[in-house]
């Protein structure tokens, strides 16, 4: 009988268990949170985005399901970088360990980096978060800026910097180059897409802040063709995100240029287990296919 | 998209409890099919949205009890007969069929699913009811739950002080297997302490801030247990493993402050 195939992966030179990896913002506000997923099989956790200063995020009503997936607006809540670091050192986490992070301009992003670099594995630069003013996709939409923020992080820390890009462009692939010649290790693709639900009964929006980000199966596409023209784009590892419900859909995404995957919307729909469930699911079909996880990124390119 | 889905709804009646708590009739089949401890995401439209226990089921209309304590109870506070709410849910889990002589013990408006669940069994089994409130008028559902004992925090009626003291009064008195709790965490916290002092089950709601009720935006956390999706409703062996719990409680930051 064949020996299993391995789930291992090298991203960026990071060595994980598996392909899989907790998407920020979901069950990432505590340590305890990130050590729950990470016990419950995922090969890496990423934190709530963390900032420079406490925030509480934006009023209630925060999420609201629609079809095929739910809009949220948190409004990056969070309690400040100081505060979270300092509370992460103490818990051990089985998982490699992304620190999300957000802030206002490169200067004040390279400030948190450095409060966060001790206490994580990796750094993912938040460039990307949809509803919340003058942070994130503000800035992510213009190449310069991500160029400019990238390459003051990537000069301030020694652990690998990854950039999380906004779909909401005419074109993600500049925004891709832009991080990868600020000297970014990877990329993660996709945030959330803008959305809006309005109550028909009271007209009104629903979300306290009127719009949100839209995720789950919905945007499930957008990431694969999201992942797919970065991975002819850049030559820097990819991490596919956005929809990943099924263990066919981390296949798919990998196909498209994924080197490894993030879940998030997943655990409201299929629970807790999915990160067991997607692996497994994974495992078997490695084994069924006889191929190597690592053949699987970017096959689709051959056709 | 079955029970996340919003659902607007009219308020049937609406019932004033006492100087600061109020009960609102809605009719909802999805909410009426609940498990007492189980609860509901409340949007109060153009306020915001809370989380609030199911506190009776009246054929498909249920009672939500809220007491006014923030800017969207209050607001929910000012709606009448014919308001809206939107109502998604119900979520996490509720409280085992009590089986044998058990107690409820209520700390302020933390007894809102006790009364659901007293009203769901009290005529199959017999239950007991330990109820504490800030003073005489703002004890809940008195005559419905007939408390064997209760406690005022200025000594109104019947003890001075938190409900602890006539809890662990009744407890040498009467027979009683299991106790299930529901009130501020420092009181369940306590009550944990005299549970396993005399060998008795526990099942107890726990109450943190909640921002998505589906157990995913880490809101709610204590440790790594989701107080939406794997609580409310926590037995004894789980609540004696979360070390977050009685200790640290978390703010809309998620900051953890001590309790």
């Amino acid at each position: 009988m064949a020996e299993a195939k391995s789930l291992e992966v090298d991203l960026a030179g990071l060595k994980m268990s598996n392909p899989v990896i907790l998407a920020s913002g979901i069950m990432g506000t505590t340590p305890g949170g990130l050590a729950r997923v990470a016990r419950e099989g995922a090969g890496g956790v990423t934190t709530k985005s963390l900032g420079p200063e406490p925030r509480e995020g934006h009023p209630a009503p925060n999420v609201v399901k629609v079809t095929a997936g739910y809009l949220n607006a948190m409004g990056l809540p969070n309690p400040g970088v100081e505060e979270y670091a300092g509370e992460l050192e103490e818990v051990e986490l089985e998982a490699t360990v992304f620190g999300s992070i957000f802030a206002h301009d490169s200067e004040e992003f390279s400030r948190v980096a450095r409060v966060m670099e001790p206490t994580v594995d990796a750094l993912e630069l938040n460039l990307s978060c949809p509803h919340a003013e003058s942070l994130g996709a503000a800035i992510g939409t213009r190449p310069p800026l991500v160029e400019e923020i990238v390459s003051s992080v990537v000069r301030e820390v020694n652990i690998p910097v990854f950039a999380k890009l906004t779909p909401n462009v005419s074109d993600i692939t500049e925004i891709g180059r832009a991080a990868e010649t600020a000297g970014a290790d990877g990329v993660v693709a996709i945030n959330t897409l803008p959305g809006m639900a309005i109550d028909v009964e009271t007209e009104r929006p629903i979300l306290g802040n009127r719009s949100g980000g839209l995720s789950g199966p919905a945007i499930h596409p957008v990431a694969v063709k999201s992942a797919y023209d970065l991975y002819e784009a850049i030559s820097i590892p990819i991490v596919g995100v956005g929809g990943i419900e099924s263990g066919e859909d981390v296949v798919e995404t990998m196909l498209a240029g994924a080197t490894a995957v993030q879940v998030g919307t997943a655990i409201a729909d299929r629970g807790m287990g999915v990160f067991r469930e997607l692996n497994s699911w994974l495992a078997d079909y490695l084994d069924s296919h006889q191929v190597e996880l690592s053949e699987l990124i970017g096959a689709a390119h051959d056709y | 998209m079955g029970k996340d889905k919003l659902r607007i709804k009219k308020i049937n009646s609406v019932r004033e409890e006492t100087p600061s708590v109020k009960t609102f009739k809605v009719f909802d089949p999805p909410s009426a099919r609940s498990d007492p401890g189980q609860f509901v995401m409340v949007w109060v439209p153009g306020s915001g949205e809370i989380p609030l226990a199911v506190s009776g089921v009246d054929d498909d209309c249920v009672d939500l009890t809220v007491k006014k304590r923030g800017s969207t109870t209050e607001d929910l506070h000012e709606l009448e007969v014919g308001g809206k709410l939107g109502i998604r849910g119900p979520y996490g889990n509720g409280f085992s069929t009590p089986e044998e002589p058990s107690l409820l013990v209520g700390g302020g408006y933390g007894i809102a699913p006790l009364r659901y669940l007293h009203q769901k069994y009290s005529s199959e089994v017999r239950i007991l009811v330990v109820a504490g409130a800030s003073t005489e008028e703002e004890l809940l559902f008195p005559d419905e739950l007939d408390p064997v004992a209760l406690s005022t925090e200025d000594g109104s009626r019947g003890f001075g002080g938190t409900v602890l003291e006539p809890l662990k009064k009744v407890l040498k008195e009467e027979e009683v297997e299991k106790v299930y709790a529901s009130g501020p965490e420092k009181m369940i916290h306590r009550v944990l302490d005299i549970c396993r002092g005399r060998n008795l089950e526990l099942e107890a709601s726990l109450e943190r801030i909640m921002k998505c009720g589906v157990g995913i935006c880490g809101s709610c956390l204590i440790d790594g247990f989701r107080v939406c999706q794997d609580g409310p409703v926590v037995d004894l062996d789980q609540l004696k493993e979360l070390e977050e719990f009685g200790v640290w409680e978390r703010t809309f930051s998620g900051k953890r402050e001590p309790i």
